[in-house]
C-alpha cells in the first residue's frame, strides 16, 4: 500500500545530503483486504503501486526517485520532489520449478532467489544463511561490501564493490531485473545470452520480457535513472565461510610484487590493503580465503563498532570537529585514526560466514564523507604515490583502504578496469576540501596516464567530460540508447527520473 | 539610579524560540537495537526515514507532553517496532532549561521504525 507522509526535511545516513522534500512516500507489502496474499500478488501489487506513482508524477510534472537505505553519500539517487521509501518492500521469494527457462542450469535453480528492492544486505544474509524451511539449503551471497545496511537494489545501482578479487562486485550476481518506469507494464530484463525465467513466470508477474545484454548491463548500474527497480533475481552459492589470517605488514616493494603476481591472489576470495599515507613504507595486507562451512567456530565480533562496553561513543559532530582541529597536524590525526582503524575495522585472525563478517551497520559518523575511485591493479603503486603526495600536500587526515575486485559487465561499472580493479577508499570531512582533493587527484592521475573511474555514490559530481574520460563515448551512447528504448523515447517520462547528477553528466536526455 | 539594559520579555521569548527551533542539536541521546541471529548483525536496519517531534516538559516533570508515534505501521494499520530513537537538545533548549530553573525543558524526539518481518 502507499502512504504519503507529505513535505519533510530529509537527510541521508551520513548527513552529507540534506533536502526539503515535497513528499516522502512509503510503499509497503500490506493490502487493503488485510489478508495474506501469494508471492506473485505481492510483486504485482508493488509494481502497480510504483507505476501508479510514476504516472502521477509525470502528470504533475514532478521528479520521482526511490531511496533505499540512503547510504549513498552523494545526491546520485535523490530528488527534492517525491522520494519513495522502498525499505518496507523486503520480501525474498523462492522460484517455483515451472518458472525456470529451459536453458537455465539445473544445479543453479536451488541457488536462485528473487529479492524485493527494499531487502537489506543484512536481511538477505539472514534469509540465505539461516533458512527457515527444511526444503531450502543454506546459501551465501557471492560477494558483499563491508557494510550490510544498504538495500540490495541501492547497493547494486551504485556499484557497491567489496573485495572479491576473483568474482566481481555486487552487481555481478544479479541475473534478472524487474523495472517499473511508468510505461504500460513492468519490464522483466535479462541478458540476451543468459535466460533465467520462462514466459510462465513473466506472465505471473504481469511483466513484459526484454532479453537484451546492452539494456541489462546499462540498467544494472543505473542509479535510479531508468525507473524504480522493484526486484532482482540473484544467484547465490552454497553456504561457505571465509578465513582471514592475522593481518600482515608489508613493504611497498613486497606489496607491488604481490599485486603483480596473479598466482598470489588466484586462490583468494578477499584481497585488501590499508595504509596511513604519512607512513613511508608500511602497508597492511588483509587476505581472506573461501573455505567449507563448519560449525564450532567462535562467532566473530562485529566490526566498525565505535561504542565502548559502557556505551560511550563520539557524538555525531565530534569526528568532524576533531579532524578539523587547528594547530594539530594532519599527520598526527592520521596516526591516531589509523591506530583505531587497525583495532576496530579490519578482518584479522577470524573465520565466519559473509553475514557474520561484513557487518558494518551499527555506527556511522555524520558529516564524514567516504569517497572512492578505482584504477587498474597495474597502476596501484603509482596511485599510492600520488595519494600520499596529495594527502601530505593538503595536510589532510586520511586513512586509505584499497580493495581488489574482478571486473564485471555493467556498462557504467566503475570496477571494470582490467585486469583487476583496485578501489581506493578513504573518509574525508564533507566540506570544500572534498571536491578540491578529488580534482587534484584526477589531475595527477591524468598526468601520470592512469585511467580512473569514480565510485557512483561517492563523488562530488561527474561532468560529461569526466564521464567520457572514464567510460568512453561508446559506452555512454549504449547507456543513453538503452534508456531511450526502455522509456519508448518518451522524454516527459524520462524527465521524471532526472536529477542534478544526470544533468551534470548530460545523461538526462 | 543605575540603569540596566534589559530586553523586553517578548524579545527574550522570541530569541529563545528562534534558538530552540533553528539551531542544530547540541546534545544527543541515541538508543538503537543491535544484534541479530547467530552473529549476523542487524543493527541500523530501519524501515522508515527519520520522523521527529518537539516536546516540552514543565514544572520538573509535573506536566509533560507525550510523543505519540503514528507512522510505525503499514498501510493496512498493522504495527511495526521502533528501530531507534534520539533525544536532542540544542543550545536554546539548554538555555531555556537553565534560565527557567528547569520549569521549562524543551527537547526534540526523533525515531525510525523497524522493518516488517520478511
Amino acid at each position: 500500500m502507499i502512504r504519503r507522509n507529505g513535505a519533510k526535511t530529509w537527510k541521508n545516513i551520513h548527513v552529507t545530503t540534506k533536502l526539503e522534500l515535497e513528499d516522502l512516500i512509503d510503499v509497503d507489502n500490506s493490502n487493503a483486504q488485510g489478508h495474506s496474499v501469494s508471492n506473485y500478488e505481492i510483486l504485482n501489487q508493488t509494481s502497480d503501486d510504483i507505476n501508479s506513482l510514476i504516472k502521477e508524477a509525470k502528470l504533475n510534472n514532478k521528479h520521482i526517485r526511490a531511496i533505499g537505505a540512503a547510504w549513498a553519500l552523494s545526491k546520485v539517487q535523490t530528488t527534492e520532489n517525491w522520494l519513495i521509501n522502498t525499505k518496507l518492500l523486503n520480501k525474498c521469494i523462492e522460484v517455483e520449478s515451472d518458472c525456470f527457462h529451459v536453458d537455465y542450469p539445473t544445479d543453479k535453480k536451488p541457488l536462485l532467489v528473487i529479492a524485493q528492492c527494499g531487502v537489506s544486505v543484512a536481511e538477505l544474509n539472514v534469509y540465505l544463511e539461516l533458512p527457515k524451511s527444511a526444503n531450502q539449503i543454506a546459501r551465501s551471497l557471492k560477494t558483499t561490501g563491508i557494510g550490510a545496511g544498504q538495500t540490495i537494489v541501492g547497493a547494486v545501482s551504485g556499484n557497491t564493490h567489496g573485495a572479491a578479487v576473483n568474482f566481481g562486485a555486487v552487481p555481478d550476481f544479479v541475473v534478472a531485473i524487474q523495472l517499473c518506469n511508468g510505461t504500460d507494464s513492468p519490464i522483466w530484463i535479462e541478458r540476451s545470452d543468459y535466460h533465467v525465467m520462462n514466459q510462465v513466470f513473466v506472465d505471473r508477474v504481469n511483466s513484459k520480457l526484454i532479453q537484451n545484454s546492452d539494456i541489462f548491463n546499462a540498467v544494472l548500474v543505473g542509479f535510479g535513472a531508468f525507473g524504480v527497480i522493484t526486484a532482482f533475481a540473484i544467484e547465490t552459492e552454497p553456504l561457505y565461510q571465509l578465513t582471514f589470517p592475522k593481518i600482515e605488514e608489508v613493504s611497498q616493494n613486497k606489496l607491488g610484487s604481490l599485486l603483480g603476481s596473479p598466482d598470489f591472489y588466484s586462490g583468494l576470495h578477499h584481497l585488501e590493503f590499508v595504509f596511513n599515507p604519512y607512513e613511508d613504507d608500511s602497508f597492511y595486507l588483509i587476505a581472506g580465503t573461501k573455505v567449507k562451512y563448519e560449525t564450532g567456530h567462535p562467532i566473530p565480533a562485529p566490526l566498525w563498532i565505535i561504542t565502548n562496553k559502557l556505551g560511550y561513543a563520539p557524538g555525531d559532530w565530534t569526528t568532524k570537529i576533531l579532524l578539523k582541529l587547528p594547530f594539530v597536524s594532519g599527520k598526527f590525526k592520521s596516526n591516531v585514526q589509523f591506530k583505531e582503524y587497525l583495532k576496530n575495522a579490519v578482518l584479522s585472525n577470524v573465520r565466519g560466514t559473509s553475514g557474520q563478517l561484513y557487518t558494518a551497520t551499527i555506527t556511522y559518523l555524520e558529516g564524514y564523507n567516504e569517497t572512492a575511485f578505482a584504477v587498474s591493479i597495474d597502476d596501484a603503486i603509482t596511485t599510492i604515490s600520488i595519494l600520499k603526495q596529495i594527502t601530505r600536500a593538503m595536510k589532510l587526515p586520511l586513512v586509505i583502504q584499497a580493495r581488489v575486485v574482478k571486473p564485471g559487465k555493467a556498462t557504467f561499472g566503475f570496477t571494470n578496469l582490467l585486469p583487476k580493479a583496485v578501489v581506493f577508499e578513504f573518509g574525508i570531512v564533507n566540506d570544500s576540501t572534498y571536491p578540491e582533493f578529488e580534482q587534484m587527484l584526477i589531475d595527477q592521475l591524468r598526468n601520470a596516464n592512469v585511467k580512473y573511474t569514480l565510485h557512483w555514490s561517492k563523488n562530488s559530481l561527474v561532468s560529461r567530460e569526466r564521464l567520457v574520460e572514464m567510460y568512453g563515448q561508446t559506452n555512454v551512447d549504449i547507456w543513453k540508447n538503452s534508456r531511450n528504448t526502455l522509456f519508448n523515447n518518451d522524454t516527459e517520462l524520462m524527465r521524471v527520473f532526472n536529477n542534478i547528477h544526470l544533468e551534470e553528466a548530460e545523461l538526462d536526455m | 539610579m543605575k540603569k540596566y539594559l534589559i530586553l523586553p520579555k517578548p524579545v527574550i521569548i522570541i530569541v529563545l524560540c528562534v534558538l530552540i527551533f533553528s539551531s542544530n542539536a547540541c546534545t544527543t541521546i541515541h538508543a538503537y537495537q543491535v544484534g541479530g541471529p547467530q552473529g549476523r548483525e542487524m543493527g541500523n536496519q530501519p524501515g522508515t526515514e527519520w520522523e521527529s517531534k518537539r516536546t516540552n516538559t514543565f514544572l520538573w516533570g509535573a506536566v509533560r507532553q507525550d510523543v505519540q508515534i503514528k507512522n510505525c505501521s503499514l498501510g493496512d494499520g498493522s504495527r511495526l517496532n521502533i528501530e531507534e530513537f534520539k533525544i536532542e537538545k540544542n543550545f536554546g533548549s539548554i538555555l531555556a532549561n537553565i534560565l527557567t530553573l528547569g520549569i521549562w525543558e524543551p527537547a526534540k524526539i526523533s525515531w525510525r521504525c523497524a522493518k516488517p518481518k520478511n
